[in-house]
């Protein structure tokens, strides 16, 4: 017996992109700044 | 009987953009770019050009895949796949115009289907399987467990070899901190995504570099996404390749302060400079624990749960608990844990980056400004146009990123059947 539509899809499979950053290079920095602004406030 | 309910591709990211209407008629050949498959559990994995893009479907629809390579006309295929399935009608509307998006089909009829736009990208044609085999030789990885070997050796027997973060900045001078910091910090980079794209190269994967972002974290990435086409160990292996050369990278740096404390004891300049690239490393690796951000932690999660789209299933699984309904398909625990870890994890990380970026900002500004307060340690001109030299390119790159994301941003395809245009 012939009965419902079948509907035929596909489903989304995730890019795969490793990423790396060298944002953080700002902590150090901040670090830095941080640091040298606690010696001048004590000094 | 219903096979399975459409799911329709995600055009989320592209609601603003250009609706594409297509319209085909039965008589209508489908030309396919080449098109390489897996099974994988029921399903069927399928490579698009040249494993550029992925997608997922059942088997029936491999089956209207294979039926439309033979040159079968839309019409002839639904027939088939109704005599095949004993179904009263078959549609493959939802597949085809997946497909489309993915940039799998050349043509339909006399009429060029027009391809996505793609963002711009860095193939490096020279990184194949047999140059990469290079970095997997017998000799190489001997060298590499040797470095690791005597890393933990020299840590053993002379303890830790670099001074901590505070010696750094108290005596160097801050300009050479910091361009030294962001020359290693760009050099780690590359090195970490060209880890991924040799090992991806191994695995007869083409990988493709280019700079995007994270939050407002300017990244550097490597395309894998025919990763999905291999088994899951070579997955895991390719995406645990920039971490263990990061961790490689620290044993060399490890082995070099050593041998510079043996050969060069007053080198402290040198030794400083090593431990600037050891921080600036050490920061990179913690980072990638972001998992919200999709870093590399994310996809080795997505691997090993063998989750193809671990972070919109997630999002589907927590919108349909926001809106009080049942979820309408089955999500496997990995993607529950994930979906409440995203709930708690993403609002802290946003949190403890906007701070971050509000603090570092703030000690610049303060720095570039207010410079008398930071004469102890000799912040002059040239320290101040290091920080704005590193600002700029960060945001230099920021911008780029979203620029190219926007202008590259995917139109959704409809198809309108028996509208042959």
């Amino acid at each position: 017996m012939k009965h419902d539509t079948l509907v035929v899809s596909a489903e989304t499979v995730e890019t795969i992109a490793a990423p790396a950053t060298a944002a953080q290079v700002l902590g150090l920095i901040a670090a830095g700044l941080s640091l040298a602004a606690a010696i001048a406030a004590v000094s | 009987m219903c096979f399975r309910a459409a799911i329709l591709p995600d055009y989320s990211h592209a609601m603003d953009a250009q609706v594409i209407e297509i319209g085909i008629s039965d008589s209508d050949v489908v030309k396919l770019v080449p098109v390489t498959f897996r099974e994988d559990r029921g399903n069927y994995l399928i490579g698009c050009s040249e494993y550029r893009n992925c997608c997922s479907t059942s088997a029936l629809g491999m089956r209207a895949i294979q039926l439309l390579r033979t040159g079968l006309t839309i019409g002839a295929v639904r027939e088939r796949l109704r005599d095949e399935t004993g179904a009263a009608e078959v549609t493959f509307v939802p597949l085809l115009e997946h497909l489309i998006a993915l940039g799998a089909v050349v043509s339909i009829g006399s009429r060029p289907v027009p391809v996505p736009r793609r963002r711009f990208e860095i193939a490096l044609p020279g990184l194949t399987r047999e140059s990469a085999g290079w970095f997997f030789s017998p000799a190489m990885l001997f060298a590499c467990a040797l470095l690791l070997f005597g890393a933990a050796l020299i840590c053993m027997m002379r303890g830790w070899p670099f001074p901590g973060p505070a010696a750094l900045l108290l005596t160097a001078k801050l300009s050479l901190i910091i361009l030294v910091s962001f020359g290693i910090a760009m050099a780690n980079v590359i090195r970490h995504e060209f880890a991924h794209g040799v090992a991806a190269a191994y695995l007869g994967i083409t990988p493709r570099f280019r700079i995007g972002y994270r939050l407002f974290f300017p990244v550097i990435e490597t395309d894998m996404t025919g990763l999905w086409m291999t088994e899951k160990r070579g997955r895991l292996f390719a995406l645990w390749a920039g971490i263990a050369s990061d961790v490689f990278f620290i044993a060399l740096l490890v082995v070099c302060a050593a041998f510079l404390q043996v050969l060069r004891p007053s080198g402290f300049t040198a030794l400083r400079i090593l431990s600037v690239a050891f921080f600036t490393t050490g920061a990179q690796i913690l980072w990638e624990f972001n998992i919200w951000f999709r870093t590399d932690i994310y996809y080795l999660i997505a691997a090993a749960l063998n989750c193809r789209n671990l972070h919109g299933d997630a999002k589907e699984y927590l919108k349909a608990l926001v809106r009080g309904r049942k979820p309408r398909r089955y999500f496997p625990p990995g993607v529950k844990t994930y979906a409440w870890c995203l709930v708690l994890g993403y609002p802290v990380a946003s949190l403890s980056f906007a701070a971050y970026c509000i603090g570092v900002g703030k000690s610049v500004f303060t720095s570039v400004w207010q410079e008398s307060a930071f004469h102890p340690i000799g912040i002059g001109p040239t320290a101040k146009a290091a920080i704005v030299a590193v600002f700029l390119s960060e945001l230099l790159l920021l911008v780029w990123a979203k620029y190219s994301e926007l202008h590259t941003r995917a139109p959704s395809y409809r198809i309108v059947m028996g509208a042959s245009q």
